[in-house]
């Protein structure tokens, strides 16, 4: 495989993760009305802020309105965050090497890509659910048919590290601003948190562990430490442990570039391990997920140095 | 019925065409039973039938980008797509397979003695200066012996019929000819899209094409490896025709690279990968000459491989086609290849030449000038559609201005009286009318066999009248069925 390959490849995983984890934030977020103070502008205030970029946002409209965020968040193309950019930089990536995967992939994207180009804000507030559950349906199966049909080798194993590292950052993330909402308004809503497991796919697995409680801090260490939870970063970061190792297996490439990803990843896996349940209070849960992201960030810089040479050489 | 009789009286110029299917009021045999189940059905079954047809074409990405002057981005769009398929029966096909493959060993014969003996300047065929002072010329060539002895492993010849029905050789494509992965996706669309019609004819299959053509690039391998390695050198995804790249790499087994993804070592050619170097056997590359190496050709190139040259002159790599292909795809030696055919197989050629003036002759240029809104004149280096003027549809100020042109650098034009392209129903909006075709017929060059895939490329002039079909200038496409006996 050729380094730009495993670029596209790493990237595509991503994307497709990145694009699933927003329709499923924009959607559960969507859905969460019941806020102390009620006001439309906070809740449409608060869905920006977890998924784009607030100052973005601002500079483009004057006020928080619905109309107006959703179609920020899914279908403006000029937004790296929106829904339609993800799923655009997806395809776009597939695009450069639909040869490696199977065409029937290609086909499925780009079919999926081709109908979110042609929604509208209108589209889409008519019957936002569907609209959203459409989205998740579609990655689905693009995910599905990749597992069904696609060939085990070293173009897989990279994809599939692109999407786990993407899943770990996300859901870092997710906690960082589930922390700060917490922090602003003086501790978190019982909807709020409820929210926050469904958006992950999480609420009944939670229950069904037989977490009675609904805090921060059961939420923080079920999203972190739920080991055989597919959407904890405990899950994500051993997923994506086993893809590079698997990665190493088919190449001769083993360089010390490859080894220090595969220790970094197994080095934050096994510090998730051994957090006691009182370590995740208050300060100290700010300072594992800054630790986390910052892993996350450090995963992301060594895969590119390892896999995506740049440099040109001319023999001749 | 009545809608298909509607047509002869709606179009009364269409008499004067040679019409694919109708031979004045009746329907050629051949086009019978096509002809029964479209008449059966209505308006709107067509009209959902062949949007049904266009969309699964965007959705699996068979597009083509249009350069956009103004953005950056290309404008993605695909070939329209036809429901009417053009069929040709089998004694017609066999004369188009062996004059196509006459065709196509005359040239072969021709690139290489342009590049070795030189026999054809000797014997006083064609000037010297011809060759010599074409852009595509490549001295580099000189006296190298080509794997296998194939120039032009893939080409396409595109036919005409004139008003008699009778096929014309427009011209050949020898560099890197494009619309393989059209013929099989258009025939893919018809068994899926429109079984009952597809079904019930006795078409020839296409699909063992790709085995021939596999075979032919394996066959140019200089190497007892048993797993040579075959790689296609695309522009990369940005390049107009990069489905089709993809679509030949997949269905092939072709690794696509780009030139970055090459290195070359001690006249070696190497993909560049995550595990290691691997030697390239064969390169089949679709970018043209120019681009393939900047030690040799353009120095500003990106797409292509430092050393390139050097490795194919060693003989540690194979390309197809060879480099310096386009001496002989030339629009001025078109006019020669009938005599190449009598000179080189000494055979009588099977399909002829549309009749074509050299502007660089002084008394057929004055003729031509004296005409020129009955001639299709064109560049003699330019394809695709562009820096044409077409005679019956041009104004007297673009009459003027190539005139003008012409005359500062006659050796780049030549001239063609307008041919009366036949015609073919096409569904617009599930009504049929009539527009101009053409066809691309593609053979594959294996040591000295040649493959002609049965059928080809039909191109449809979507536009009323027009006879431009080429797909950057929005021509649309057909499937191709070559009738078993």
């Amino acid at each position: 495989m050729l380094d730009r390959m495993a670029e596209s490849l790493f990237w595509l995983g991503r994307y497709a993760e990145r694009a699933e984890n927003h329709a499923r934030l924009i959607d559960v977020y969507y859905h969460l009305r019941e806020d102390a103070d009620g006001s439309d502008e906070a809740v449409w205030r608060r869905i920006v802020g977890a998924i784009g970029d607030r100052s973005a946002y601002e500079g483009k409209y004057q006020t928080y309105r619905e109309r107006e965020a959703i179609h920020f968040l899914t279908l403006d193309a000029s937004q790296d965050n929106a829904l339609i950019v993800c799923v655009a930089q997806a395809r776009d990536n597939l695009k450069k090497i639909r040869e490696r995967l199977p065409s029937e992939l290609w086909n499925l994207l780009n079919g999926f890509y081709l109908w979110l180009r042609q929604s509208d804000a209108d589209g889409v507030l008519r019957d936002p659910h569907r609209f959203f559950e459409r989205v998740k349906e579609s990655l689905a199966a693009f995910q599905g048919m990749s597992v069904s049909i696609a060939l085990r080798d070293a173009s897989w194993h990279l994809m599939e590290s692109g999407r786990y590292l993407e899943r770990s950052e996300n859901i870092v993330r997710l906690l960082q601003s589930m922390r700060q909402t917490a922090a602003e308004s003086g501790g978190s809503s019982y909807a709020y948190l409820m929210a926050v497991l469904k958006s992950v796919g999480g609420y009944e697995v939670y229950r069904r562990l037989g977490a009675e409680e609904m805090s921060l801090e059961e939420v923080s260490s079920f999203l972190l430490l739920q080991e055989p939870f597919p959407r904890s970063v405990h899950y994500a970061l051993a997923a994506f442990e086993r893809e590079v190792r698997a990665v190493r297996g088919g190449a001769d490439k083993t360089g010390a570039g490859l080894e220090r990803i595969i220790r970094l990843a197994g080095k934050a896996r096994s510090e998730l391990d051994w957090l006691e349940r009182q370590d995740l209070a208050g300060e100290m849960l700010d300072g594992i997920l800054l630790q986390l992201s910052g892993t996350n960030r450090q995963l992301g810089e060594a895969m590119a140095k390892t896999f995506f040479s740049s440099g040109k050489e001319v023999i001749a | 019925m009545e809608l298909w009789n509607a047509i002869a009286s709606l179009t009364p110029s269409s008499s004067r065409y040679y019409d694919e299917m109708y031979d004045g009021a009746a329907v050629r045999p051949h086009y019978e039973r096509t002809q029964s189940v479209l008449s059966r059905m209505s308006y709107e079954e067509r009209a959902a039938r062949q949007r049904a047809m266009n969309r699964r074409l965007l959705e699996e990405g068979i597009t083509f980008t249009l350069p956009q002057p103004d953005q950056a981005d290309g404008l993605e769009r695909t070939i329209p797509f036809d429901l009417v398929p053009r069929i040709i029966p089998s004694e017609e096909w066999e004369t188009i397979e062996s004059g196509v493959s006459q065709r196509v060993r005359a040239l072969n014969a021709f690139l290489h003695d342009v590049h070795h003996e030189q026999h054809i300047f000797h014997d006083g065929l064609l000037p010297r200066r011809m060759i010599m002072s074409n852009r595509y010329f490549r001295t580099e060539m000189m006296g190298l012996r080509v794997p296998g002895g194939s120039y032009i492993t893939a080409s396409g010849i595109d036919l005409i019929r004139d008003d008699k029905g009778g096929y014309f050789v427009l011209e050949d494509n020898l560099r890197a000819p494009s619309g393989f992965s059209y013929l099989f996706k258009s025939r893919s669309i018809m068994t899926h899209d429109f079984p009952e019609l597809y079904f019930s004819h006795a078409v020839r299959g296409v699909d063992r094409s790709l085995d021939a053509f596999r075979s032919a690039l394996r066959g140019m391998a200089q190497t007892d490896k048993s797993d040579p390695v075959l790689a296609l050198l695309t522009p990369g995804s940005y390049n107009s025709a990069y489905f089709e790249h993809t679509f030949l790499a997949q269905q092939m087994g072709l690794e696509l690279v780009e030139g970055r993804d090459l290195v070359c070592r001690d006249h070696k050619i190497y993909i560049r990968g995550l595990n290691g170097l691997r030697k390239v056997d064969v390169l089949y590359r679709r970018i043209d000459d120019d681009f393939l190496d900047p030690l040799a050709f353009r120095p500003d190139s990106m797409l292509g491989v430092a050393g390139l040259m050097n490795a194919y002159r060693f003989g540690n790599v194979a390309i197809a086609n060879a480099p310096g292909t386009g001496v002989a795809d030339d629009k001025a030696i078109y006019t020669f290849v009938p005599d190449m055919i009598r000179y080189y197989l000494n055979e009588t050629p099977i399909l002829p030449n549309v009749p074509t003036y050299l502007m660089s002759r002084p008394e057929e240029r004055e003729y031509v000038l004296g005409r020129l809104e009955e001639m299709v004149v064109k560049e003699t280096s330019l394809s695709g559609g562009y820096g044409m003027l077409v005679g019956p549809s041009s104004t007297e100020r673009e009459r003027e201005r190539f005139a003008a042109k012409i005359r500062e650098n006659p050796d780049n034009y030549i001239a063609q009286p307008t041919i009366r392209l036949s015609t073919a129903p096409v569904c617009l909006d599930g009504q049929f009318v009539s527009r101009h075709i053409d066809l691309r017929v593609f053979a594959l060059m294996n040591g000295g066999q040649v493959h002609v895939l049965p059928g080809g490329l039909t191109r449809v002039a979507m536009k009323e009248g027009s006879l431009i079909v080429n797909s950057s200038q929005g021509g649309g496409c057909k499937d191709t069925w070559v009738l078993a006996r």
